[in-house]
């Protein structure tokens, strides 16, 4: 269970700032998924940011609680904690500048499951099948197409099986074919995984494919139909 | 006659100077601290002897041995020559080198187009410089320059001079012989000169200026015979340079009758100029002339050198019936010292005719 | 063009609005800039004022004679009566000096140095006046007018004015003593010197100027030491005063003795190199911080262009803008580079004097010559540095690339690498010439380079398929290194070539050091050394010596010339203890036998390859002992590390067995005999402390000295390294933004911010351990050239080259360190930002 409370971000910009999240709620069972949709600059990436414990509330609690374990208080964590965290628990997924371009496509998707002493090398030949990128293995980022690029992002995001992932705007850089590909197999994955996926999303196609659909409104989250 | 070359006024000016002069790099200017000794003055009561007194007066702060001679070569040119030999008392250096004493010699050979001028230094106590009795002879030297007497008697002449002067661009040699023809003459009041008015400035003096000569010019050009007439001068003071000296002007003239004249005028900085001679008659009889007894005026001034110098006189002697124009035969006869100063031949004329010598100091 | 000028204006106007945010890179090229003035400025001025001479020659320095006047023996000098005798021979001109080394005190306190008196026959000095006049006055001679306005200087100051002595007004600084102290040769206060006066006299150091009257009054012992002769002489004027010369008097031209002391030369040509190299590695810093500084300008450029400026508009205001910091830097270079002259003068000066008996003066700065100089280098390093770069920027601007695309320049360099390997190889093989070999020296580290910048990328694949992938950050940091490899080609350049001279000069001047110490310690048989040239003491040595049961070898010596050049002729016994004394490059068989029976010789390293002679050689020798010429093989070449002359070695039979003709001798015996032998010295008037040495002491004496010399090129070489680390340093500041996303990309997958730091650290770290593995085989090959070619050459002597693995180990150790100092702080700054604010570079 993923749990949002009352969370509150504020940005400086120079002598002044602005808030940009102020009381955004969510509550996720795990192996959910949610799509968060809202114009540019609502606060959806941010928001991502901080479930990711790439940043820190103002105020407000973020509680998750990946299977069989201990609830982690991601708003208190340290540092260590946070890395803690975006290894062994996390996978992201963004627009772009997913992979590392000096090393092969299979070293960028073994990376995570390297650094987490946690490689199954099945898993990954498994997950690479279902993703359809099982020939690219050998190629550079460099040499593939942004479809294909996102793909392997996906199958790095998942490698080391994470309790959540989180995608900030996966398609925003394909076309509408790559586009839902790209996003079809992210949630089937996710979901034959059991893994939590929060999707950040401007396509309303994308966002359709979730099991619930927010909207960042009026600095908080509301489901869209309401 | 005295004469002291020097940029007397730089130097004179810069005795009371705390700083040595050579701080302030834009002057060329030798600071000679022998100005600032006071050495044995003059006396009137002294008796000059020969040959004793043709050596060295120590005691006295400056003392030279000054020759000029007008000189005709058989290649029709006339020839001006200067040689001079000075003494420098430096009372603060009485070790071992200088024993008291530093040398200048001064060498100049004038053509008609042409000036060689050599100087020597020489520390007393080195041996290279002096004037001094060797077997019985006179020897007046400096490095390899040398006059020196024939006679055994220590007098100065007859004696022979070899000198060789070196200029920038070339040198010639010169060796002549040079013959008493009649008397030492002594200046002032038996030896003693005073050169001011009120009489501070004084100084043993004597000169002859009957001398022949005869010799050779080693010239680039080639060997010339010569021969003519010369006049030498010896004096030492201790008393000539202080700071209201401001120069001289000063010439020596051999008329064509045979008779000779000294003529000069002392330059003062607080009292009116000195002029004063004597007029010597062939037989070697002197009359000193007092500064109401000739006059010396200006007629002409040039620019050499960047100074004005005073090229052509008048000298009217009433008592002489002497009434003559004094002019230098070349403008530029500078002799370019460390103590420059105008040295050079005049021809005269007027109510006598002849040839001599002008020097111009401190201007 | 009217409407180019406002243009102009326009698009300067932007480059320095633009300051504020490009304040490092800029502040890397003003600070590069100023070093590399500031070192060449420096060096230029110390060589300048350094004279060469033999002990107390500086006279010639200050007076710039043509020939000298000298005695043949030291036991025989000149005397008044000589210099007379030289006067009154017409050689009017000539100048006696004399001088001495001398303790002085002020205020009872001894100065904190020896100093040198020179005592001059300052009216002599008054013939020169005039000349120097005259010449003072040519602008012509703008150069050799403050040398040739000295003799004015010192004639203007002591002319009949001897109760003065002149110094240096640094040199008054240094000795912190003014113009109103009272200086004495002794404590008391009673030997006192005259007054001072400050005279900034072109080539006065550590001397005092004063009258040689005054002199020889005050130190009464002394002599004259030398006579020079001012003007040149012609032949036929050598000869004429050849002929009158007192016999034990010569006379010599100063060149000769200049060209004696090479040790000099090689100082100052190790100084110039390293100030030349050290000028060259901050032009590297100024072209990668100019990549950096139009990195940053980049959007704003590409902005203009849109606007319409021309590409040439913004490649003229960039050149006009570099002119100006050139204009300015260069100034600064020269005042900085001036006031380290100062600061390092007295050091650089007491290893000269210590060490080569040579004198360091104080010289008139000629600022605008200089200023003039080091601008012109700098504008020309610039326009070399930044051809690439504008090339660059060129090319970029007119593409709508966001990213500065990288050049092709792989066909360039290989053209490079062969251009230079071709013209070491010829300039090795065909020539002699000192300038020529170190031009070679030069195009091996640049054929290097080449090597370097091509084999990069593939050393560092290398790396990373046969490091395991178990090791995952070391892995991606050799990818990452691998991917970098094509930005820092050049950067790494500047680094190889910092290491590879580090290496080279230290592998150099280690293996000298070794062969020096091992060979003088071999060559030091005998336990004591004692140095007297007094001919009377040398008589009384034996009979005294056997009264102590001390063994007492004399040297014996003689002046000797062969093919019209003076060389060292020795005796050498060859007893056994001495022969296994004796080190030699190359011997014959029966060598010591052949010697022993006065049939051959043996001669030195630099005696063979001046005369072009090898082992077996037979040599026209003229015998000591009979004056007679006889002929002798070269049975032996022994090494004589450091000795500016040839020499030979022949029995002490050969010689007469007089030790008069000795100066030093070898004393053998227990050590109380030598002892009470020593305190037996005492009554002949030796002074022990001055003239009696043990070998450990000369040993330990002459590598303290040696240690000192080299001790400044120690510093340049860390200066050369640390300004290399400086250019990797701007080019990772560029690098670290270019790589940015890849780095939120990897925190973004939980790497710590440290490990990404270590990360970023490890990149660079790797490439620089693979820029010192390269380096390394050319440190080593541009050792071997420094030792075998350019040292055989210039001075005619070599040694084995050591190479020690330890040695090689700490410069690795040293230039890691200085690398990581340097890149730590970047690395560090570039990741302070939050994780979140960084991210943004993700969008």
């Amino acid at each position: 269970m993923l749990r949002l409370k009352d969370i509150c971000k504020r940005y400086k910009d120079g002598n002044s700032s602005f808030l940009v999240l102020d009381g955004a709620s969510l509550d996720l069972e795990n192996g959910g998924s949610i799509s968060i949709q809202g114009p540019s600059g609502c606060g959806k990436s941010t928001l991502l940011h901080l479930i990711g414990a790439l940043d820190k509330p103002d105020s407000g609690t973020i509680a998750f609680t990946p299977a069989n374990n201990a609830t982690l208080d991601i708003h208190n964590f340290t540092e260590h904690q946070a890395d803690d965290f975006r290894r062994k628990n996390l996978g992201v997924v963004f627009q772009r500048f997913n992979l590392i371009d000096c090393i092969s496509v299979q070293e960028n998707i073994r990376l995570p499951g390297r650094l987490n002493d946690n490689l199954d090398e099945h898993y990954i030949a498994s997950l690479c099948g279902t993703l359809g990128i099982s020939r690219l293995l050998n190629k550079f980022p460099t040499q593939l197409s942004g479809g294909e690029q996102q793909r392997v992002a996906i199958a790095r995001a998942l490698a080391h099986k994470p309790d959540l992932v989180l995608a900030d705007e996966p398609t925003g850089n394909l076309d509408e074919e790559n586009s839902n590909i790209v996003s079809k197999l992210l949630f089937d994955t996710c979901q034959k995984l059991n893994t939590t996926l929060i999707v950040v999303t401007h396509s309303e196609a994308v966002a359709k494919q979730a099991q619930r659909q927010l909207v960042v409104r009026h600095k908080k989250l509301a489901d869209i139909h309401a | 006659m005295f004469r002291l070359a020097g940029l007397l006024v730089t130097v004179v000016a810069l005795l009371g100077c705390e700083k040595a002069p050579g701080d302030d790099e834009q002057t060329q200017t030798i600071n000679p601290n022998f100005l600032v000794s006071q050495g044995k003055k003059a006396d009137p009561n002294y008796v000059l002897s020969f040959p004793k007194d043709h050596l060295p007066h120590d005691a006295f702060d400056i003392e030279w041995w000054y020759l000029t001679a007008n000189l005709s070569g058989d290649d029709g040119h006339q020839y001006a020559l200067q040689w001079t030999l000075f003494r420098f008392a430096q009372s603060s250096q009485q070790n071992q080198w200088y024993q008291g004493q530093s040398f200048m010699g001064h060498a100049s050979l004038h053509s008609p187009d042409q000036h060689w001028f050599s100087e020597r230094f020489a520390p007393g106590g080195l041996g290279s410089a002096g004037v001094k009795t060797i077997d019985n002879k006179l020897n007046l030297f400096i490095d390899d320059w040398l006059w020196q007497g024939k006679s055994t008697e220590g007098t100065l002449f007859p004696s022979v001079l070899n000198t060789k002067i070196i200029n920038n661009t070339s040198s010639m040699e010169v060796d002549i012989t040079l013959t008493q023809t009649g008397p030492f003459v002594l200046q002032g009041e038996n030896g003693y000169s005073i050169k001011s008015k009120q009489g501070k400035h004084a100084s043993h003096y004597y000169s002859l200026p009957f001398i022949d000569v005869t010799g050779r010019l080693e010239l680039p050009t080639g060997d010339v015979e010569v021969s003519g007439k010369a006049w030498f001068d010896h004096e030492w003071t201790s008393t000539l340079l202080d700071q209201t000296t401001l120069g001289w002007d000063w010439m020596s003239l051999h008329f064509d009758n045979g008779d000779k004249l000294m003529a000069f005028r002392m330059r003062l900085n607080d009292q009116e100029d000195y002029q004063t001679g004597t007029y010597i008659f062939k037989n070697g009889d002197a009359i000193t002339l007092s500064p109401q007894q000739i006059t010396l005026t200006i007629e002409k001034s040039y620019e050499v050198e960047g100074k004005t110098l005073p090229l052509e006189w008048q000298v009217v002697i009433p008592s002489q019936k002497v009434d003559i124009k004094v002019t230098a035969v070349k403008r530029n006869a500078y002799n370019p010292s460390v103590f420059p100063y105008y040295e050079g031949a005049v021809k005269v004329s007027g109510s006598q005719t002849g040839k001599g010598f002008l020097e111009l100091t401190g201007y | 063009m009217p409407r180019t000028q406002p243009k102009l204006f326009e698009v300067a106007r932007m480059l320095v609005l633009s300051y504020r945010q490009t304040w490092f890179s800029l502040a890397m090229v003003w600070l590069s800039l100023l070093t590399a003035c500031a070192g060449l400025s420096a060096v230029l001025l110390i060589n300048q004022s350094a004279k060469q001479s033999y002990s107390a020659d500086s006279a010639n320095a200050i007076l710039s004679a043509r020939h000298q006047i000298l005695p043949i023996q030291d036991s025989n000098p000149i005397s008044l009566e000589n210099y007379r005798l030289i006067k009154q021979q017409g050689l009017s001109e000539a100048i006696a000096i004399s001088t001495a080394r001398v303790t002085l005190f002020a205020d009872s306190k001894p100065l904190g140095q020896r100093i040198d008196l020179i005592g001059v026959d300052v009216l002599a000095l008054l013939n020169q006046v005039k000349v120097s006049d005259s010449q003072a006055d040519s602008s012509a001679n703008m150069q050799k007018a403050p040398t040739s306005a000295n003799p004015l200087q010192i004639g203007q100051r002591m002319g009949f004015n001897q109760d003065l002595i002149l110094a240096h007004p640094r040199l008054l600084e240094e000795l912190s003593i003014t113009e109103d102290t009272v200086l004495s040769l002794d404590a008391n206060m009673q030997n006192r010197l005259p007054r001072i006066r400050s005279a900034q006299l072109s080539g006065l150091g550590n001397e005092l100027l004063l009258d040689i009257g005054v002199l020889l009054s005050l130190l009464p012992s002394n002599d004259i030491t030398r006579i020079l002769i001012p003007s040149p002489l012609n032949d036929a004027q050598l000869a004429n005063i050849r002929e009158w010369l007192p016999n034990h008097l010569t006379i010599t031209p100063i060149e000769d003795v200049q060209d004696s002391a090479q040790l000099t030369q090689s100082f100052h040509l190790n100084l110039f190199a390293m100030a030349l190299l050290m000028f060259a590695v901050c032009l590297f810093i100024v072209m990668n911080a100019c990549n950096l500084l139009i990195f940053k300008r980049f959007a704003m450029l590409k902005t203009l262009r849109q606007l319409g400026v021309s590409r040439r508009m913004i490649i003229i205001t960039h050149a006009a803008e570099l002119l100006l910091f050139a204009a300015v830097i260069s100034a600064l270079g020269v005042l900085v580079g001036t006031q380290v002259a100062f600061w390092v003068a007295p050091t650089i000066r007491s290893i000269l004097e210590g060490l080569y008996r040579v004198q360091v003066g104080f010289i008139d700065t000629q600022w605008l010559f200089l200023y003039l100089k080091i601008f012109m280098t700098s504008v020309a390093g610039l326009t070399l540095a930044l051809l690439l770069p504008m090339q660059q920027l060129k090319q970029s601007l007119a593409t709508t690339k966001s990213a500065i695309a990288d050049v092709k320049i792989d066909a360039p360099i290989v053209s490079a690498l062969l251009f230079f390997s071709l013209l070491a190889i010829c300039l090795f093989a065909f020539s002699n010439h000192l300038g020529a070999l170190l031009l070679g020296a030069a195009a091996v580290v640049l054929a290097g380079s080449c090597l370097l910048i091509l084999l990069f990328p593939h050393l560092l694949s290398v790396c990373y398929r046969v490091v395991s992938s178990q090791y995952t950050f070391l892995r991606l940091g050799l990818a990452q290194s691998r991917a970098l490899s094509q930005k820092t080609k050049i950067a790494c350049c500047a680094f190889f070539i910092a290491v590879t001279s580090n290496l080279g000069m230290n592998l150099m001047v280690d293996s000298f050091r070794a062969s020096t110490e091992s060979w003088l310690d071999q060559r030091l048989v005998a336990d004591h050394y004692l140095y007297s040239d007094n001919p009377a003491i040398n008589q009384q040595l034996m009979p005294l010596a056997k009264q102590y049961s001390v063994e007492v070898h004399p040297r014996f010596e003689k002046e000797y010339e062969y093919a019209g050049r003076a060389v060292q002729l020795f005796s050498y016994p060859s007893a056994e203890r001495f022969a296994q004394a004796m080190v030699f490059q190359d011997t014959s068989a029966n060598a010591w036998q052949s010697f022993e029976g006065g049939k051959s010789v043996f001669v030195n390293q630099q005696f063979t390859i001046r005369n072009a002679l090898s082992l077996g050689d037979e040599v026209d020798i003229q015998v000591p002992i009979t004056a007679k010429t006889e002929s002798f093989t070269v049975a032996g070449i022994i090494y004589d590390y450091g000795n500016p002359m040839g020499q030979i070695l022949m029995p002490p039979t050969l010689f007469e067995q007089n030790p008069a003709s000795a100066s030093i001798f070898a004393l053998l015996g227990e050590q109380a005999n030598i002892a009470a032998f020593s305190d037996a010295l005492k009554t002949l008037d030796i002074k022990l402390d001055e003239q009696l040495f043990e070998s450990a002491q000369i040993l330990s004496g002459s590598m303290e000295v040696f240690d000192r010399t080299f001790v400044i090129t120690d510093g340049l070489n860390l200066v050369t390294l640390l300004v290399a680390a400086l250019s990797l340093a701007c080019t990772l500041v560029t690098l670290i933004d270019q790589s940015r996303p890849q780095t939120m990309l990897l925190r973004a997958l939980g790497i710590s911010a440290w490990q990404g730091r270590g990360l970023l650290l490890l990149q660079y770290m790797l490439l620089c351990f693979v820029a010192l593995l390269c380096a390394t085989p050319f440190g080593i090959l541009l050792s071997y050239i420094l030792i075998e070619q350019i040292n055989y050459h210039a001075f005619n002597w070599s040694y084995p080259l050591v190479i020690e693995a330890s040695k090689i180990m700490q410069l690795y150790g040293i230039s890691f360190m200085v690398v990581f100092m340097v890149i730590s702080a970047p690395i560090v700054l570039s990741t302070r930002k939050s994780l979140a604010q960084e991210l943004t570079c993700l969008d």
